[in-house]
């Protein structure tokens, strides 16, 4: 049982702090993403594992060896490039068997597991074929068929599907997913489209300039994001700051609030999905519901939806509504309603 | 280089001509000359006048039955062939070392090696000379050791002449190998390391078949230099060591046989042609199957 | 991928290996003795001082320099016009330009040099004049061999800048001309005062070619140390021979400020 446990390694440029303390645990057979925007240091952490940056402290254990001095070629990892990276002067069956040529395995076991391989991932009919007869989504399928050939302890992805088109992408994440688990493969994904971390991963590890702000299951991180940058990252679009008091909520500028469900806490997050509008009642009183006098200042046509931006005493707030119930303009004086128990608790950012 | 993408901002006519006066000069003072010299070589040598026209091929006779002119030739070949060879397996870790460094010393290191090429034939074989001559360097420092009594002879032989033939077109290799090797993508390379190929192998089955066209390309035009080396047989390796450059300048200065000179030239240019155009192609066939397969 | 402690040693001990003879030069010309004989017997600048008197290497120089300028201003305009014609316009016969640009390199100077002189020859008794030997022969000649190279390197920076800019100008009205003048050029600075830089070195530099085509009296400085070493080598040799290292090494240093040495002969390559 292989588990890759990331232990406290840090990493610094100079001046420049990449990557502060990070604790990241893989369970062996586990698909775990690291989710960010650019510069968050993912990539960083993935090219430490794979043994191509030195960390300044902490340490790799790959199926409890200490990996971490080795060299990448010593250790049981394969990665998979962004940009494919395929060696342009080998057919794709020599392409798939490299690494099983370079660990020394015996010959007719290569030709087999070459050969299972290709049939698993479905390109079998391009054995012959040369890289630059390949489309973009059979490159990445050879590219990900290489990798996995030489079953790595841990397989590490950098972005695999960024240059593929949306259609593609969807397809391949299915592939990729059930892959995984017929092969009971160990998986460190590194992405910073949220959808594509929420819809593969058994877990996912949430970072921001080099710190990691919140790790859980997919559904935990988009239901209960934990700090501000979580919940904006995840698509919380109006985060409201102020003072809770365990009763009511007071915004930092006056936008009272019935009561929500959370304890203390920095700020709220409101799905614009959650934010309903209505029309302006000065008598409305509710214990489920928060209820905040704006004005709609924007509309805009998204097809399914529409979305409104509103200007409530000084908080902006977008609320996104199915385009049957749109039937607000701009000008419009309304409630934004928001169930309570949807309003979301959220701390300071990790990373400031 | 993708020809597609650079759009015409300049009309064909007005570009035809820009390119006209570089053209006629080109034509004038190159073209036509080097053309009209060749064709010497297939006139009769005469007394009086550069030749006699017509058309013969004794001249080439002469040289093909003379035993030295064919020892010089071939002499000329080998030493070019040797040097090329060293060349490029010194220029490889230089190429390497240059690639692999950051900007500021890559800036450095292109300098560094563009130095001597700017320095010229003429300074740097005047080097060898005072390094390796009877009074030079290397044999002060072996007399004062007590390695030998007597000054060595080590001008004057084919070996040294290959060895400051090679240390004169280093740099062209350098350049050359050094300008493929950064094209290659670095992400094969890591690619190739994390399935668990140590980096001699990735070398070896990665990075250098990538670099195919510019190892071709330099070893070729290296190897055209060493054929065409003047400055640095003259000076090191003198009388003992005739290569075929100096050997035609003395023909024609020393005879004034302009068709004898003529038709070596020629034979020194159609030998370098045949070398390049075998060579290019059998290398193709070698490595380049998977650039010339369509989609 | 990161270099071995061995693999940068040997790359070291190469650059040693091309270096090295170049350094002995700069080393021996400030030798005390007047032969060639190691250790140093003690060090002096005599030698230097003693250029000017060394009227034929000195004056070899000054020849050498003048010819050097000439041949770069009109190598410069040949080679920019070629680069900027073939960059910019859909000539038919486009890689056949490109490649007899480049021939003079691979044609052996000697060579060269001794079919312009016979072919002036010739063409001296046709027109009653003398052509050859003269400065003018010699000037064509330099022209002709430095062209690959303000040819080359201009024109892989005309490459890379990419025709956008000029097209928005051309779009917002300016003529062709105007454009050239304003936008091409500029942008092309760096690629010119290098090609410029490497042209008058090279014209300076060379031997083959001017073998054939000096004037008795007037030769170039290559020539003049060449006439001079086959006798001896020496440290006055070697103070000449340093004078020219060091100019070189200057133009080199100032050529770092334009050109990106980093990319300049892999510019046009790059797939």
């Amino acid at each position: 049982m292989a588990e890759l446990l990331i232990e406290h390694v840090a990493k610094s440029y100079g001046e420049k702090l990449v990557l502060e303390d990070a604790y990241i645990k893989v369970p062996h057979g586990e698909f775990v993403s690291l989710l960010g925007p650019s510069g968050c240091g993912k990539t960083t952490t993935l090219n430490i594992v794979a043994g191509f940056v030195a960390p300044d402290s902490g340490s790799i254990r790959l199926g409890g060896d200490d990996i971490t001095r080795r060299p990448p070629y010593g250790r049981d990892t394969a990665i998979v490039f962004q940009n494919y990276a395929l060696f342009p002067h080998m057919r794709v069956t020599d392409n798939v068997a490299y690494g099983l040529r370079a660990r020394r395995v015996a010959k007719d076991a290569i030709a087999k597991r070459v050969e299972e391989t290709l049939r698993i991932m479905g390109i079998h009919d391009l054995a012959d074929r040369f890289p630059s007869q390949l489309s973009g989504g059979q490159q990445q399928r050879v590219a990900v068929a290489r990798a996995v050939a030489v079953r790595p302890s841990a397989l590490l992805m950098d972005e695999p599907l960024s240059n593929l088109d949306a259609k593609l992408r969807a397809e391949i994440r299915i592939e990729l997913r059930e892959l995984q688990h017929r092969l009971d493969q160990t998986i460190l994904f590194v992405t910073h489209d949220q959808e594509e971390a929420l819809s593969m991963s058994d877990r996912i590890v949430l970072m921001n300039r080099g710190r990691i702000e919140q790790i859980g299951s997919p559904d935990e991180l988009f239901q209960r994001p934990k700090t501000v940058f979580a919940a904006g990252f995840m698509g919380v679009e109006n985060i409201v700051d102020g003072a809770f008091d365990g009763r009511t909520w007071a915004s930092e500028n006056g936008t009272q609030t019935m009561p929500g469900t959370a304890a203390s806490a920095g700020a709220v997050g409101i799905r614009p999905s959650e934010l309903e509008l209505v029309e302006r009642d000065p008598n409305f009183v509710s214990d489920e519901y928060a209820s905040v006098q704006a004005t709609v200042t924007g509309r805009t046509y998204l097809g399914d939806n529409v979305r409104y931006e509103l200007a409530a005493r000084g908080d902006s707030l977008v609320a996104v509504v199915p385009y049957s119930k749109a039937d607000k303009d701009i000008g419009d004086e309304v409630d934004a309603r928001v169930l309570a128990k949807c309003l979301i608790p959220l701390e300071p950012s990790v990373a400031q | 280089m993708n020809k597609q993408d650079v759009g015409a901002t300049v009309e064909r006519k007005v570009g035809w001509a820009v390119i006209t006066p570089a053209a006629i000069i080109v034509l004038v003072f190159f073209i036509t000359p080097v053309l009209y010299f060749l064709r010497i070589g297939f006139e009769t040598p005469s007394q009086s006048q550069i030749s006699v026209p017509g058309f013969t091929l004794n001249n080439f006779g002469e040289f093909f039955q003379s035993a030295f002119y064919v020892h010089t030739l071939i002499r000329t070949v080998l030493i070019a062939l040797c040097s090329t060879a060293l060349c490029l397996v010194l220029a490889l870790p230089v190429a390497n070392l240059i690639t692999r460094s950051s900007r500021k010393v890559k800036s450095l290191l292109i300098i560094a090696t563009v130095f001597p090429l700017l320095v010229g034939n003429v300074v740097r074989s005047i080097g060898w000379v005072a390094l390796l001559g009877y009074d030079g360097a290397v044999n002060s420092i072996l007399i004062a050791l007590g390695v030998v009594e007597e000054p060595l002879e080590l001008l004057h032989s084919p070996v040294t002449v290959g060895i400051a033939i090679t240390s004169v077109v280093l740099p062209i290799m350098v350049l050359t190998l050094q300008a493929s090797m950064e094209a290659v993508s670095p992400a094969t390379e890591q690619a190739a390391l994390s399935l668990g190929a140590p980096p001699m192998r990735v070398f070896r089955q990665i990075t250098f078949p990538q670099m195919m066209p510019g190892v071709v390309a330099g070893t070729s035009l290296v190897f055209v230099l060493c054929m065409n080396s003047y400055a640095t047989p003259l000076l090191i390796g003198g009388s003992q060591v005739p290569m075929l450059a100096p050997a035609i300048y003395s023909a024609i200065t020393t005879t004034n046989n302009w068709p004898f000179g003529a038709a070596m030239a020629t034979t020194l240019l159609v030998v370098c042609l045949t070398v390049i155009v075998l060579y290019g192609r059998l290398l193709s066939r070698i490595f380049e199957t998977w650039r010339k397969e369509p989609r | 991928m990161k270099l071995s402690g061995w693999m940068k040693a040997l790359g070291l001990l190469v650059f040693v290996f091309m270096l090295g003879p170049v350094a002995i030069i700069v080393w021996i010309s400030f030798f005390d003795q007047a032969y060639l004989s190691f250790p140093a017997e003690g060090y002096s600048l005599r030698w230097y001082a003693g250029l000017v008197d060394q009227t034929e290497l000195f004056r070899g120089l000054l020849y050498s320099a003048e010819i050097a300028v000439i041949t770069t201003i009109i190598s410069l305009f040949l080679g920019v016009s070629a680069a900027i014609a073939l960059s910019r316009s859909r000539l038919r016969g486009r890689t056949l330009f490109e490649n007899v640009f480049l021939l003079p390199l691979v044609i052996p100077a000697i060579i060269t040099g001794m079919a312009l002189y016979i072919y002036l020859y010739q063409l001296s008794g046709i027109v009653q004049g003398g052509l050859v030997p003269s400065t003018w022969s010699l000037i064509a000649a330099h022209v002709i061999i430095t062209l690959p190279w303000t040819f080359r390197l201009t024109y892989a920076g005309a490459v890379s800048i990419g025709t956008d800019v000029e097209r928005a100008s051309l779009d917002l009205g300016r003529g062709s001309l105007a454009t050239l003048m304003r936008v091409t050029l500029p942008l092309l600075r760096p690629s010119l005062i290098g090609s410029g830089i490497f042209a008058f070195i090279f014209s300076f530099g060379d031997l083959e070619i001017s073998l054939f085509l000096v004037s008795p009296g007037q030769t170039t400085l290559p020539v003049a140390m060449v006439q001079y070493a086959e006798f001896n080598v020496d440290p006055t040799l070697a103070a000449v021979a340093t004078v020219q290292i060091v100019l070189i090494g200057l133009l080199l240093l100032i050529a770092n400020k334009f050109i990106r040495f980093g990319e300049a002969f892999s510019g046009g390559l790059k797939q």
